[in-house]
């Protein structure tokens, strides 16, 4: 399935705010199967918001592609979080930036 | 716009970015006095607003700074997260409309402003020392940005998963540049890495203080550097240039 980040705001900014748009997505997630994150439509992103929202997600389903984007505050997220971790969103971030 | 150009209480408070209603009571109050006309509707100068918007910056030091919390408009003030997330929306949207800045620094110009007001929320829940919330103000004309926060400043809540730091220096020092990888005890974002690298590689530029310690990185592009100053700040104060 593919998850349109839009959906939860235009500006994703702090970690409760990623956890709760986690538990809003959860109930429609099947097992096994792989997610798409999509983020169209997004102003702004931050580590925090993205780090919280990955983390559970990637603790649900392990097989999470990120789509495609030039949003540059998602760049600029996606490089600290590379970074940062050590662990799967850092691997996520890596895996994105070097394709 | 010529200065001594007359605008109506409505314009009036579309250029200061508050409510009609806050303009009728700062004009009662004497905080800032309108003219009248002859048929006595209220009017201002766009200088006299333009100087009394010079002040943003003062009222937010003085925010972050002063002994007891000095009295804020609502509109400068947010009590809570979900009150700063929707009006820093609000402000991406505003700058996305008036077409004046690139798309890109607009995303990015927001994604510095949330990080720097999501710390002071995300760093001092449930441990605000007297008032919780920020001041958070933005002006599109004059392209400047001021968050300030009465919380416990950087080297307190730093020192929960670095407790070896000894001064407010090494704090943003830390806090800017140092990837802490501590999942525990609490997460963090990594934040202000994000702010630095995007402040130094884009015409956006930075002015951060906590405790006697600021941070300061320039408009054009160029590296951020810190040193201390005399006067001590207990939570933080930032200026964001644009």
């Amino acid at each position: 399935m593919i998850i349109e980040l839009k959906k939860f705001g235009i500006t994703l900014v702090s970690r409760p705010a990623g956890r709760e748009a986690f538990s809003a997505i959860r109930p429609l997630l099947k097992s096994g199967e792989s997610v798409r994150v999509d983020f169209r439509g997004i102003l702004a992103a931050t580590p925090s918001w993205v780090d919280e929202f990955l983390t559970l997600l990637l603790e649900h389903t392990g097989d999470v592609e990120l789509m495609p984007t030039d949003n540059a505050s998602v760049l600029a997220t996606l490089r600290v979080l590379a970074e940062a971790n050590q662990g799967p969103v850092a691997d996520l971030s890596r895996e994105f930036l070097h394709s | 716009m010529k200065e001594n150009e007359r605008l109506s209480i409505g314009e009036a408070a579309e250029f200061l970015g508050v409510s009609v209603d806050t303009l009728r009571r700062w004009d009662a109050s004497g905080k800032l006095k309108a003219q009248r006309s002859e048929g006595n509707h209220r009017y201002y100068f766009l200088a006299d607003l333009k100087r009394f918007r010079a002040d943003l910056d003062v009222i937010g030091q003085a925010w972050a700074a002063s002994e007891q919390a000095p009295e804020l408009p609502d509109e400068y003030y947010c009590e809570r997260a979900d009150r700063f997330t929707t009006r820093l929306e609000r402000f991406g949207m505003l700058l996305l409309s008036a077409g004046t800045i690139p798309e890109k620094i607009v995303s990015l110009l927001i994604a510095v402003t949330g990080e720097i007001g999501d710390n002071s929320f995300a760093h001092n829940i449930g441990n605000w020392p007297d008032v919780p919330g920020i001041f958070f103000v933005y002006d599109i004309n004059q392209h400047l940005v001021v968050l300030a926060d009465r919380g416990q400043g950087v080297l307190k809540t730093l020192r929960r998963v670095k407790p070896s730091l000894e001064n407010d220096y090494d704090a943003l020092q830390t806090a800017f540049t140092e990837y802490l990888s501590g999942r525990s005890p609490e997460r963090r974002g990594n934040g202000l890495k994000l702010v630095r690298e995007i402040s130094e590689e884009n015409p956006i530029g930075l002015y951060f203080q906590s405790g006697i310690a600021v941070v300061q990185i320039p408009k054009q592009l160029g590296k951020f550097k810190i040193e201390n100053t005399l006067r001590n700040i207990r939570g933080t104060f930032a200026r964001i240039e644009f």
